[in-house]
């Protein structure tokens, strides 16, 4: 039996469930007034998943910075594992280890049925657990996975750097100008192609390809000739 | 209940991230996720007691969970081989609640400690 769901998931729903979790932190625990968005403790508290630190092997020459896993006999619960070897990366890159972990709790909130855990049949040790929503090599499934990963990546985005705070903090500084961005990303502990890329999906900004920060212009609208007066 | 869960219960409970305890200690904050991720055994006892202090949790309770036997008692049970032979015997039999209670009425009525007894000569 499967724990997996592998469905198409708009980017309203995902944007919904990202600030639905913050709203639960918010309630239960400590409202989020400023940046940066306490992942960890949002994981850890509002979501209740246990995050490890542990050592990952990397997987088919590739480095693995987190994973999530269903561990345990006979009711699994799942965790987030991130790679511990990778603290000097995390440290030197700020971001993102927040990154790795809203794209891990991307996962576990959109694509793991938590409620059928015990379906699962796993190996009487706590030591030994499951991989979850790991890319796979096979033509199908690979085309679920690359979906299920950009998901995980919208997730993050939206968790990291919810609509109100992003647009209140866009406010009091010029954002065509790219050392606000850079004291941007570092008040959200995101990396800045995070940043950018979140602008551009709300329609803040525009990056030309001479990497140029413009205003948003909607290109379909500025070449289409309307057919009606 | 393991060790590990309990802890992270008892953390939770308290609202302390894992890197707030675990610089309250003085550990490693990776040390302490798999502590409470059950990859790593408990810590020694002095760490134990440090982080019920600063959870304001039972000592005693996360100690026993740990399987470990407190420094005190591990003194007397070195000192008194009839202590381990009296534990052997009750770790082999079912005993009722009422008869682990007259044990300890007796133990207490029987307490004399070095003064009493010089006193009493």
């Amino acid at each position: 039996m499967t724990i997996q769901i592998d469905r198409y998931i708009s980017d309203n729903e995902i944007e919904a469930q990202a600030a639905r979790i913050l709203q639960q932190y918010g309630r239960h625990y400590k409202p989020i007034v400023a940046p940066p968005v306490p992942i960890e403790e949002i994981i850890d508290f509002a979501v209740d998943i246990p995050i490890v630190r542990d050592s990952i092997s990397d997987v088919q020459g590739v480095q693995v910075l987190a994973k999530l896993v269903a561990r345990g006999h006979p009711h699994p619960s799942i965790e987030i594992i991130v790679n511990e070897d990778k603290q000097l990366f995390f440290d030197q890159y700020m971001g993102t280890e927040q990154y790795s972990l809203a794209h891990e709790l991307g996962h576990a909130v959109l694509h793991i049925d938590r409620g059928s855990l015990d379906t699962l049949l796993l190996p009487n040790t706590r030591e030994q657990g499951i991989v979850l929503c790991r890319m796979s090599t096979e033509a199908e499934h690979d085309r679920n996975a690359k979906r299920r990963e950009l998901q995980a990546e919208r997730f993050a985005a939206c968790i990291l750097m919810p609509q109100d705070l992003l647009r209140a903090a866009c406010a009091h500084v010029d954002i065509y100008r790219w050392p606000n961005l850079y004291s941007l990303k570092d008040q959200f502990h995101v990396t800045i192609s995070a940043l950018t890329n979140r602008l551009k999906e709300l329609h803040l900004v525009t990056v030309t390809p001479d990497r140029k920060l413009m205003p948003y212009q909607d290109q379909l609208a500025a070449h289409s000739h309307s057919l009606w007066e | 209940m393991e060790f590990g869960r309990r802890l992270r219960d008892l953390r939770k409970q308290k609202n302390i991230s894992q890197r707030d305890l675990a610089a309250q200690v003085g550990i490693d904050f990776t040390y302490l996720s798999k502590i409470e991720g059950g990859r790593l055994a408990p810590p020694s006892e002095d760490v134990i007691r440090h982080i019920a202090q600063v959870l304001k949790a039972d000592e005693d309770e996360l100690i026993n969970l740990a399987g470990k036997v407190p420094k005190d008692l591990k003194a007397v049970l070195e000192e008194n081989p009839q202590a381990v032979e009296l534990l052997r015997v009750l770790s082999e039999r079912k005993l009722p609640d009422e008869t682990y209670r007259q044990m300890l009425n007796l133990a207490r009525k029987s307490d004399t400690t070095p003064t009493d007894e010089q006193n009493k000569n």
